[in-house]
């Protein structure tokens, strides 16, 4: 059997959204401060329980590049529902449609 | 977490252990294997109903779990039907209702296998790995699928056709093709739990992958003691089979098990911080 991709390797497919948005402005206003996580890091720490660290970053990566057209790590408060919506069809095959709301309540609420 | 999903893991070990003991201090009688198949199997099905519980009916997951419970189901009803002396014949059922019996059970197991491995792919999610990865899965299932399943399916094939007709060599060559296709899907079942490797989700799917590995290797031994008479043969061949249901058994319970935790899930981060 084959060994784990690295997660820089771990491809995604169908995002729920349109991959040609245009990429909002990137400013060093939305990066994390020393010490601080960003955005991505939080979603991807909150899905690593389920579909472990690796795919969890890479999910949160590739998401983020085809649904918002950024970095994880530039993920602004305003792109949040917009990458949640994205991540509903993943979680609520995996985890069943009441469970996967729950996981992406508590998301919204953290990331608020 | 993990230790709780541990302790199911090791749900088929200590089940395949007791087999094993059953058959050494009790002998190798039809009506131990009987029971030990009819217990194992009705806990596969509880297990599938119970996982399929967890989830609402629109939901993928429910479809998959639904039907393996309806793969272990069948033979829980014909082995209930025939008694310890019965096999794939079911009393006075005419040779298409018998066919068709032992289809629909290969049926339901390889759908089930196949909507798991696609409800990753449904997820948005993608295999992934080397070249050198991809061709060793191919090489796995070659060796072991096609070294295995081939062999033990011929060897059924040809007893059938000798046997003229609903034989227990034609149930058993339904049986064995129906794994080998199952087998297949084993591959990509192993590759997804490596993925979801350090999430919960690695359990279910893991034991998925190790249940239909064992599926095979059940129609091999179980091949090798109808043609070698070998009790000795027909008792691996029954702790496999305790093996492969109840790690889909645990699986399972372990699916069940990720859904309740998702549904209480806290996300421990907090708001990040960050500059505005």
């Amino acid at each position: 059997m084959s060994a784990l991709a690295p997660a820089e390797a771990c491809a995604v497919t169908k995002p729920s959204h349109g991959a040609s948005l245009p990429a909002p402005p990137r400013g060093s206003r939305l990066r994390a401060v020393p010490g601080g996580r960003s955005r991505g890091d939080v979603i991807a720490t909150a899905l690593a329980r389920w579909i472990g660290p690796d795919t969890a970053r890479a999910v949160v990566r590739t998401f983020s590049d085809r649904v918002l057209g950024m970095r994880p790590d530039e993920i602004r408060p305003e792109d949040v529902p917009r990458l949640l919506d994205a991540l509903r069809p993943m979680l609520r095959t995996l985890l069943g449609q009441g469970p996967a709301e729950h996981v992406l309540a508590e998301l919204e609420e953290a990331l608020r | 977490m993990s230790t709780r999903y541990g302790r199911l893991a090791a749900i088929p070990v200590a089940g395949a252990a007791a087999v094993a003991a059953l058959a050494a201090v009790t002998g190798r009688e039809h009506e131990l294997w009987f029971t030990t198949q009819l217990v194992a199997q009705s806990l596969a099905t509880a297990g599938c109903l119970v996982a399929a519980a967890a989830f609402e009916r629109r939901d993928f997951m429910f479809r998959a779990w639904i039907l393996s419970a309806v793969s272990f189901l069948l033979p829980v009803v014909n082995k209930l039907t025939t008694g310890p002396h019965g096999d794939w014949l079911l009393g006075p059922g005419g040779r298409a209702l018998q066919v068709g019996y032992i289809l629909a059970v290969n049926v339901a197991a390889v759908g089930s296998a196949l909507l798991f491995v696609g409800a990753f792919f449904r997820a948005g999610l993608a295999l992934t790995g080397s070249r050198v990865e991809d061709a060793l899965d191919v090489a796995a299932v070659l060796v072991v699928g096609l070294g295995l399943g081939v062999p033990t399916l011929l060897r059924d094939g040809a007893d059938a056709l000798v046997a003229g007709g609903a034989s227990q060599a034609f149930f058993d060559a339904v049986s064995v093709a129906g794994d080998i296709v199952c087998f297949v899907l084993v591959a990509p079942l192993f590759r997804i739990a490596r993925q979801f490797r350090g999430g919960a989700l690695q359990w279910p799917w893991g034991l998925l992958a190790a249940s239909n590995l064992c599926w095979l290797f059940y129609d091999a031994a179980a091949t090798g003691a109808r043609v070698a008479h070998s009790g000795a043969l027909r008792a691996v061949s029954e702790v496999v089979l305790a093996l492969a249901s109840l790690c889909a058994l645990s699986a399972a319970l372990a699916h069940r098990q990720v859904v309740a935790e998702s549904r209480s899930a806290r996300t421990p981060a907090g708001p990040p911080s960050v500059t505005r």
